[in-house]
Formats: C-alpha cells, sequence, structure tokens
C-alpha cells in the first residue's frame, strides 16, 4: 500500500485532491493530510511517504519553501513532490521544476490530467490494471 | 465597458465555466435575468483574494449559501446533514482561488510571473471594489452566483 500525503490550507481542497487521487487509481492508498508546509515536514520526519501532492499558496509556510526543504534533506530529496496551483503558468512551471517539483498541475485537477500527469507514480497502485 | 474589462470580463467567464463544469460538473450559464444581490447577507456568502503581482487587484466571489451547498454536494457527494458553515466557506475561498488563477493566466502573457494573497470570506461591512470593476453573473444548474474583479491596467 503506498502512502499519499496532501498539503493543502483548504480542507476542501485536500478533499477534492484525495477524491481525484482515489478516482485515478488510489482507492487502496494510505492518505496523509497537512494543513501547511511545517506540518508536512512535521509528518515526514515520522516515516516515509511514497509522494506528496502539495498545494503552493499556503499560509505558515508556502509549498515553494516546503519543496526546498524536502530536497535539501538527504532523507527526503527523493520523494516526488506534485505541485497543484491556482497560479501556474509556464514561467512558474519551469522555475518550480527547476527547484524539484516532479510534477505542476493547475487547479482545477481532474482524473485524466493527474492520470496522464502522474502516470509512473499511480502505476504502482494499479491504474493500469484497471483499477481507474 | 473598456477593451481591458471586456477582455477581463471574457476571461472570467472562461474560468468559471471552466472550474465549475470540471471540477462539480455542473453545466454553467452565462446568459438570463435573475436578480442576484451585491450586499453580504446572512443568506450568502462572499469570498475575497487579492491580486499582488504583477499589478493590484481584487477578485471576489459571491452566493447565496443555497448555491454553496449545491456546489459542496455535487464535488463531494454529500448529504445536507454533512454540510457545515466552515465547508462551505472554505468551498468558496477554494473556488474564488481556482477561478483567480485560471482568470489571471488568461489575462496575462505566459511568460509574467503573478502573485495571489490567500483568500479569505468578506466580513459584513465590506469595501465596495475600486472602479472600474466587472461584475459577472453565472447559473450553475439554475443555482446564482457572481464574480466581481477590480485589476490595474
Amino acid at each position: 500500500m503506498q502512502t499519499i500525503l496532501i498539503v493543502d490550507d483548504s480542507g476542501t481542497a485536500r478533499m477534492f485532491i484525495k477524491r481525484c487521487l482515489e478516482i485515478s487509481g488510489c482507492m487502496g492508498a494510505q492518505f496523509k493530510e497537512a494543513a501547511d508546509g511545517n506540518q508536512a515536514l512535521l509528518i515526514l520526519e515520522q516515516g516515509p511517504v511514497d509522494f506528496i501532492v502539495a498545494d503552493l499558496n499556503m499560509p505558515v509556510l508556502d509549498g515553494r519553501c516546503m519543496l526546498k526543504q524536502i530536497k535539501a534533506n538527504p532523507k527526503t530529496s527523493a520523494i516526488p513532490v506534485v505541485v497543484i496551483t491556482s497560479a501556474s503558468n509556464y514561467a512558474a512551471n519551469v522555475e518550480l521544476m527547476s527547484e524539484g517539483a516532479y510534477a505542476v498541475l493547475s487547479k482545477p485537477i481532474t482524473p485524466p490530467t493527474l492520470i496522464s500527469s502522474l502516470g509512473a507514480l499511480l502505476k504502482k497502485q494499479g491504474v493500469d490494471n484497471g483499477a481507474a | 465597458m473598456e477593451q481591458h474589462n471586456i477582455d477581463l470580463c471574457l476571461a472570467i467567464k472562461e474560468a468559471v465555466t471552466e472550474c465549475i463544469e470540471n471540477m462539480a460538473f455542473m453545466s454553467v450559464d452565462t446568459e438570463f435575468d435573475e436578480p442576484l444581490a451585491d450586499n453580504v447577507n446572512e443568506d450568502a456568502v462572499m469570498a475575497l483574494i487579492q491580486v499582488l503581482e504583477p499589478k493590484a487587484g481584487e477578485l471576489r466571489l459571491s452566493m447565496p449559501k443555497k448555491t454553496a451547498a449545491e456546489l459542496a454536494k455535487a464535488l463531494f457527494c454529500i448529504t445536507d446533514k454533512e454540510l457545515s458553515d466552515h465547508l462551505i466557506n472554505d468551498l468558496a475561498c477554494e473556488l474564488l482561488n481556482t477561478i483567480s488563477g485560471r482568470v489571471m493566466k488568461r489575462v496575462l502573457p505566459a511568460e509574467c510571473l503573478y502573485h495571489l494573497g490567500l483568500p479569505s470570506m468578506a466580513g459584513q461591512s465590506v469595501v465596495e471594489l475600486t472602479p472600474p470593476f466587472v461584475n459577472c453573473r453565472f447559473m450553475a444548474d439554475g443555482n446564482i452566483l457572481a464574480v466581481m474583479a477590480s485589476i490595474e491596467v
């Protein structure tokens, strides 16, 4: 079973992301949730996750700062971080990818967008076996 | 209406349609005669978000609580019993955040970075938007909502 960490200050957004991931083939995954980057870093200290889906614009510690800290820490640097943001455009996406993001997706996300962008990550969940 | 606001209005219409149709699977109409109060009252919610860069501005999403409730039920397959004011307010903020990003993406060049503030709920005494602003109204499966925006040229 994979463990997926969802980071967003909006509980509504976390619910929506979780629902999209489940429809995309992650029905059996264990989901952990954090409301900001600091909470996410604390959760990562408690144990590994398979990948992270994070918002960019958050209070306390935003998604970009969280991404930099995750990539700077040898214990967490290999964890793929998928950034979901409302402030996505070509220039912003290039910056985030250069900072180590696995993928940058524009809100609103949809299950087809997740499947096409995160294929390798979702494949482990059995999407290719018809789970979606 | 100035060209800037015509473009802004078109961007809002496309963004709202895209967000609500993709997230809640509700069809969106922009042509109708239903009236909608612009003020915040006990039966309505209004979310605000500031545009911080590259130009100052603000977007607002206003809708009756009934519309927000229908959107929440469509988004999460939940029942009336599971609805709460917190969920409705959070949904309004998140929806405005998503719509605002789509609007900015449409009105700015691809190479232009932009920065939005954190969305929040308006209080009872919300300050009127600085003119000139646009006010676009929508009907989502029979539920009315409006997006207002004022962005510097």
